[in-house]
């Protein structure tokens, strides 16, 4: 463990030594305390940092390695492909040139390569290439930003197609499952309500409404026209307006002005005939059940 | 007699002014009211309380129990067998214990008045 790191400190410190030089101006070139020699890649050759400067051209400014290339043809070829290895954007073939479509012809989209298909760094032919590639399909045509609605009779199955069966349809259809199986026609119609697309999760349960349909509650006026009415109850109305008259009676010969309300109960239905402003009389009329609130309102419950 | 006594039960009732009874044709039975009310003014006000009490049995809802908001005033009305027991209070009444007080009394009517 210790031998490692005596090693490790070796190695870093002619890097901390050539640091030191530069942030303290030494000399270029300066060799080490120890009198070894720097490697070509420890030279010092400027400023570690900040901008660099444009290195001049022409032949005086040819180091030492590069007079030696020139000198040997060899070595420049082996280097240069060397060095179109290390920068593979170089390597890349160019692209045909996008001309304008011409009118009555469709503009040739650019071809991509697949993305299983491992990057090249040098395409010794691009000739190649460009015969690799696929005509253009009439599927492929340049995008133009029209957004293309999918039907959704992509997914039933060939098969079922082909032999004219009934098509199944699926099961988050919400038809139950004869209907599902057996339809005449043979198209499966897709399911139009709202449903949770989370496999495994169960269709929520509502609770079930209640049934107001047997509440009947028509509105008249104070001089009894019928101004609005719903449900079953047809004689509401006349039985309202009677009802309300008949209790003004009562109340002013009991000494009073006007009676607000009448609430009836039977066994299963209620009748209720009240004031709901100064010129509206409602009356209601259902079942215990569903009015209970009207008689806890009115103190019979 | 009884059936006066079982009357004047209702008046421990906080908020309670008086009562009668009405057969289910409108004929006033019995009462137990203020002497501000007079007999035949009574005697009308029963029967228009049975005509309405009529109507609602006519068109499918046999009142067991009803109530009259006058606003300062209520009308309680119950069933019993002979016809109805009506409750005059005032607006401020409990109408719980006034309705457990009403159906005790009207149930302990006799059939025969």
């Amino acid at each position: 463990m210790s031998q490692h790191n005596n090693l490790t400190q070796q190695k870093r410190e002619p890097q901390q030594q050539q640091g030191r030089a530069q942030s303290t101006g030494a000399p270029e070139g300066k060799e080490p305390r120890s009198g070894r020699a720097w490697p070509p890649l420890f030279r010092a050759t400027g400023p570690a940092r900040g901008p660099r400067a444009p290195e001049p051209r022409g032949p005086a400014a040819l180091d030492d390695e590069e007079t030696r290339l020139m000198e040997r043809p060899s070595e420049l070829l082996r280097a240069s492909r060397a060095w179109r290895v290390s920068e593979p954007w170089r390597a890349r073939p160019s692209r045909p040139p996008l001309l304008p479509p011409e009118p009555g012809r469709v503009a040739r989209p650019v071809p991509r390569a697949p993305a299983s298909e491992p990057p090249t760094a040098v395409m010794s032919r691009p000739s190649e290439a460009l015969d690799s590639v696929a005509p253009s399909r009439p599927s492929e045509e340049p995008r133009t930003g029209v957004v293309r609605k999918v039907t959704a009779r992509g997914a039933v199955k060939r098969g079922a197609l082909a032999t004219g069966g009934p098509v199944k349809a699926p099961r988050d259809s919400g038809l139950p499952e004869h209907e599902r199986s057996q339809r005449p026609s043979g198209v499966r119609r897709v399911s139009r309500e709202w449903r949770c697309l989370e496999l495994g999760q169960p269709e929520s349960t509502r609770p079930a409404r209640r049934d107001y349909s047997r509440v009947s509650i028509a509105q008249l006026s104070i001089k009894g026209e019928l101004l609005r009415h719903s449900g079953p109850a047809e004689w509401l109305p006349d039985t309202a307006e009677f009802v309300h008259r008949a209790a003004l009676l009562v109340a002013q010969g009991l000494g009073f002005q006007r009676c607000r309300s009448v609430c009836l109960q039977g066994e299963r239905s209620v009748l209720a005939v009240s004031d709901a402003g100064p010129s509206t009389v409602t009356g209601v009329t259902g079942p215990v059940e569903q009015l209970s609130g009207v008689l806890r309102q009115r103190g019979l419950k | 007699m009884i059936v006066q006594r079982m009357l004047e039960i209702l008046h421990d009732v906080q908020g309670v002014l008086g009562s009668f009874v009405v057969a289910r044709e409108g004929e006033l039975l019995v009462r137990s009211m203020p002497e501000q009310f007079e007999r035949a003014e009574l005697e009308l006000t029963a029967s228009r309380v049975a005509r309405v009490l009529q109507c609602s049995s006519a068109n499918g809802v046999a009142p067991q129990d009803g109530v009259f908001d006058f606003g300062e005033g209520k009308l309680w009305v119950r069933e019993f067998v002979r016809g109805y027991l009506c409750v005059l209070c005032s607006a401020g009444v409990d109408m719980k214990s006034l309705r457990l007080t009403a159906r005790l009394v009207a149930r302990g009517l006799p059939a025969q008045l």
